[in-house]
């Protein structure tokens, strides 16, 4: 079995409000994998994410990092944040510079990286998330597609071993929602952990080696993606439903049109190839 | 506000260092409140809005409308010095044209003009970025530039999130007479309040997720120095001097 490099222990969160963010929940994120955080939404995503790199805390549980229990102290979380890094759902929340190199440069500076080092830094991950032609705009004149770009480098040039990713598609177009799982492929290839929330299910059964399931705060069921999102009676019960292709991947099984012994097409590119081409498939 | 930034991060200039812009703008605005008012803050002026508009490339509709509000404020207060109102049990109002004021009002209008334009060129030519990262070098407490730095961002985000709630206040007919606007834009602005408190919130936490340790670190833009250009700029700023020394000889204003 691969390695663990980060799990989350019971954890539980309670709002300042009162609102319960997460009732004993277990998550395990073995390393270098593609896991898949789902749930509807106010499941209770954007909180675990939090916690993942300390920026919540909490009230019940613990986080393990490298099978060690982390520690909230000043020097223990930025070691923590180095290795973690966690992009938000709303790249608003997380801009806060004039123009693009100087947001981007921020985490590198933080890290203690000299200046030249971070800008080379900058220039090499913007130039690899293709962006480099915005390297001075100012930020608020970007498209919401660009700000999360944009928001991704920043994360990136601090080169973390686990990338944790908050809906990260959401409110993209489908050209730039591909764009961004083919840069996440190209990170999955150098060896970084991936772990992302999302509700689109059609996306994390193709693109996810693993996936849990999310549901009132509570981890639900963590598995291998076309077993656990088999489960109808689960998906309904957390607010979910099964991925189109894996849906239609079933019912051509049932129909004798799929062989049964055969792995199920995980894309809709691969589902119309087995549909073209029956004998190949 | 917008097109401010736009044309800061446009113009034709944008690559200048900085203290070349600065050496400009700060020197004519010292010229326009140091040298005698006719013609030298006039010059200063003149000087300025071709610079901005020639030079740096600002159209000059624009440049013109930017002009206004201050130009109002200023003839405003010259029009308050210059016309007296007198009013007496027997005369009743009387409205009078005061030269003594007038004489106090136009040095007044053309030293604001003058000081207002070199500000202008400063602003219209030089990003708040670039501007930061020299203040810093200068050694202005970090605090104080991060402060101006998030007022900056918040300024952007918060006048978006106006707009979007005001357009949709609007499209659910929110504006449609007096009394309903007036209360819509108390809604807003009560609930713009509460979105700043989130959003600092959760910006705190996006920074936290990067390193964040009290401190805003950021690469400052590379820029270099052209000593032809700083040179430039204080030829000009002597002839500035010059002309209006000598012109005063030529030409004085009836006082
Ligand atoms: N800042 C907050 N204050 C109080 N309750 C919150 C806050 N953020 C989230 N919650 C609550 O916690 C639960 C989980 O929210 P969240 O983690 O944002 O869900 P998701 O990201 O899956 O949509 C929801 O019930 C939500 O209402
Ligand atoms: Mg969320």
């Amino acid at each position: 079995m691969a390695e663990v490099i980060l799990e989350a222990r019971q954890l539980d969160y309670r709002y300042s409000g009162g609102a319960a963010g997460l009732r004993g929940l277990d998550l395990t994120v073995k390393r270098g994998s593609k896991l898949a955080v789902l749930g509807a939404n106010g499941a209770g995503k954007s909180t675990l994410l939090l916690h993942l790199n300390g920026v919540l805390r909490p009230t019940r549980g613990e986080i393990r990092l490298d099978g060690r229990p982390v520690r909230y102290s000043r020097q223990e979380l930025s070691l923590w944040r180095q290795q973690v890094g966690v992009v938000l759902q709303d790249p608003d929340d997380q801009l806060f510079a004039a123009s693009v190199f100087q947001d981007v440069s921020f985490g590198p500076l933080n890290q203690g990286l000299s200046p030249p080092t971070a800008r080379e830094r900058v220039a090499e991950v913007l130039h690899a998330l293709g962006i480099e032609s915005l390297w001075d705009r100012p930020t608020h004149s970007l498209s919401f597609g660009q700000k999360k770009l944009v928001a991704l480098a920043g994360v990136l040039a601090m080169r973390p071993r686990v990338l944790v990713l908050d809906e990260p598609t959401a409110g993209l177009d489908p050209w730039g929602a591909q764009r961004l799982v083919e840069s996440l492929e190209l990170l999955h290839r150098a060896d970084t952990t991936l772990v992302m929330a999302t509700h689109d299910m059609d996306l994390a059964y193709g693109w996810a080696s693993e996936v849990a399931v999310l549901d009132r705060g509570r981890a639900v069921l963590q598995g291998a993606p076309h077993l656990v999102l088999q489960d109808e009676q689960l998906l309904a019960g957390a607010h979910l439903r099964a991925p189109w292709t894996l849906q239609m991947g079933l019912r051509l099984q049932e129909l004798g049109l799929y062989p049964a012994a055969r792995v199920l097409p995980r894309t809709p590119e691969e589902l119309l190839m087995c549909l073209k081409s029956p004998e190949l498939a | 506000m917008y097109l401010i930034d736009t044309y800061a991060h446009t113009n034709r200039w944008r690559r200048w260092h900085t203290l070349e812009k600065l050496v400009l703008s700060a020197g004519m605005l010292l010229l326009s409140l140091i040298l005698p008012p006719w013609p030298g803050a006039a010059l200063v002026f003149a000087a300025m809005t071709l610079l901005t508009t020639r030079g740096a490339g600002v159209p000059f509709g624009f440049y013109a409308r930017l002009l206004l509000p201050p130009l109002g404020f200023i003839l405003a207060s010259a029009a308050a010095l210059a016309v007296s109102v007198t009013v007496g049990p027997r005369v009743g109002w009387h409205v009078s044209f005061s030269p003594t004021g007038a004489a106090v009002a136009y040095p007044l209008l053309l030293r604001s003009l003058g000081a207002t334009s070199s500000l202008y060129l400063l602003a219209l030519t030089t990003p708040v970025v670039d501007l930061l990262s020299t203040l810093r070098r200068w050694g202005l407490p970090q605090f104080v530039l991060d402060l101006m730095l998030l007022s900056y961002r918040f300024l952007f985000v918060l006048t978006d999130t106006a707009r979007a709630m005001g357009t949709a206040q609007a499209s659910r007919l929110g504006y449609g007479d007096l009394r309903t606007a007036r209360h819509s834009l108390g809604l807003l602005i009560a609930s713009l309040i509460r979105r700043v408190l989130v959003r600092a919130n959760r910006l705190e936490q996006g920074l936290a997720a990067r390193g964040y340790d009290g401190n805003l670190a950021v690469l400052s833009p590379e820029q270099a120095l052209a000593p032809a250009n700083l040179g430039r700029i204080v030829t000009l700023e002597l002839l500035v001097v010059t002309l209006s020394l000598y012109l005063k000889e030529l030409w004085t204003w009836p006082r």
